[in-house]
């Protein structure tokens, strides 16, 4: 019995620990609970970044919607970062369970807009929390070049924070 | 005998033997065409705009390049259209998308009018590549589709709407997503959400849809 005590003890503290200083490191996993913890549920999260465009169609008869419907192409966030971005994403869960997003720059300073907080991030039919990251007209067309096809015009950059069971 | 039109992302075409086309994919969400026609939400508006929108402004794009709502010229570079006191949403941008629909009288509305397109937050609707439209013998768009959520057995009976990029398999319009039991964005319903696989679709090139007793015109891309 004691020993069970010590262990979810030890449990705790390092529950507590991942609670005050997690980053988000591509996949963000909360522990089950003990009896003597904070949160009474776990929580696993993941993270991607979507790099939104429309691409100009070919062919449009006159008059007619000349760009694509919206589509995005994705890289998936591990140890923070994704392949394309010099950016750094760190993403805390809180002792209440609201979600904390930072972005930092290349230079370790956080992007304008940033930190933010939701709380209660996936309640209702949220199944996803969405943030954009702003980027200036050099590394947008930088993206365009190395992420996009041919004739696919960047629209918007945006972190996406969701369970590690969610779809989409 | 069927065949294969092309594939996507791994995502194998095939243009069956009774000409219908089908694939299985994922499912991202399209808000194009919202312009509240039926009470809801605009998929876009300018930053000032007071009410929810269903996609992030971004995505229509920015002064000098706006590709995604229609402008008083048609072009990119032109300025958006703001809705008027007598249109559906007051103060939203007007939102297109591929299919047009003519006016009650049968003839074309003008490009300006929010009523020319077909609407993602109420009308089940699929969007396509160019790869399907051009590779078929038969009109795709207006055609009917039907779409099915392998997961939960949902199906829907939809109208094909509007036009992907070349690259993109499948996408759907909010109201499709919510009548198959998919996620949808948070803030933005059009803006997140969607389904990683085992959505199947079917098209009947050239056989015009109905939706909820509306039939759909089909128009040569």
């Amino acid at each position: 019995m004691r020993l069970i005590s010590t262990v979810a003890i030890v449990r705790g503290r390092f529950w507590m620990r991942m609670l005050l200083c997690l980053s988000m490191l591509g996949s963000l996993t909360l522990p089950a609970s003990a009896k003597d913890e904070v949160s009474p549920r776990s929580l696993a999260i993941k993270g991607e970044v979507r790099y939104h465009f429309r691409e100009e169609l070919e062919g449009v008869k006159p008059g007619g919607k000349k760009y694509s419907a919206p589509a995005y192409e994705k890289e998936a966030v591990v140890n923070g970062r994704v392949a394309h971005l010099p950016y750094r994403f760190v993403i805390q869960v809180d002792e209440q369970g609201a979600l904390e997003v930072k972005v930092l720059d290349s230079e370790g300073k956080t992007l304008q807009g940033y930190p933010r907080k939701v709380e209660n991030p996936f309640a209702g039919e949220s199944a996803s929390q969405e943030f954009e990251i702003p980027v200036a007209p050099e590394l947008a067309h930088r993206i365009e070049t190395e992420v996009l096809a041919k004739n696919q015009h960047l629209t918007e950059v945006q972190l996406v924070v969701k369970p590690s069971s969610s779809e989409g | 005998m069927s065949r294969v039109i092309g594939s996507i992302k791994g995502s194998n075409i095939i243009e069956e033997d009774d000409e219908s086309v089908t694939f299985t994919s994922g499912a991202t969400l399209d808000g194009d065409g919202a312009n509240g026609q039926f009470g809801g939400a605009p998929c876009y508006a300018p930053k000032d705009f007071g009410g929810d929108t269903l996609d992030f402004i971004d995505n229509a794009g920015h002064p000098g390049n706006w590709f995604g709502v229609v402008t008083n010229t048609g072009e990119p570079d032109g300025k958006p259209i703001i809705q008027g006191p007598g249109d559906p949403h007051p103060g939203a941008f007007v939102s297109a998308t591929s299919l047009e629909l003519p006016g009650d009288d049968g003839r074309p509305l003008p490009r300006s009018s929010p009523f020319k397109y077909v609407d993602s937050a109420t009308v089940p609707f699929i969007v396509v590549p160019p790869m399907i439209i051009k590779g078929v013998a038969g009109v795709v768009m207006g055609c009917r589709a039907v779409v099915t959520n392998t997961r939960n057995g949902k199906t829907v009976e939809a109208v094909v709407a509007d036009a992907g990029p070349s690259n993109h398999l499948g996408e759907i319009s909010v109201a499709c997503a919510k009548a198959l039991g998919i996620s949808t964005g948070g803030k933005h319903p059009a803006n997140g959400g969607g389904a990683e696989s085992g959505i199947k679709y079917q098209l009947f090139p050239g056989i015009p849809a109905v939706v909820d007793g509306v039939r759909y015109p089909l128009q040569k891309h």
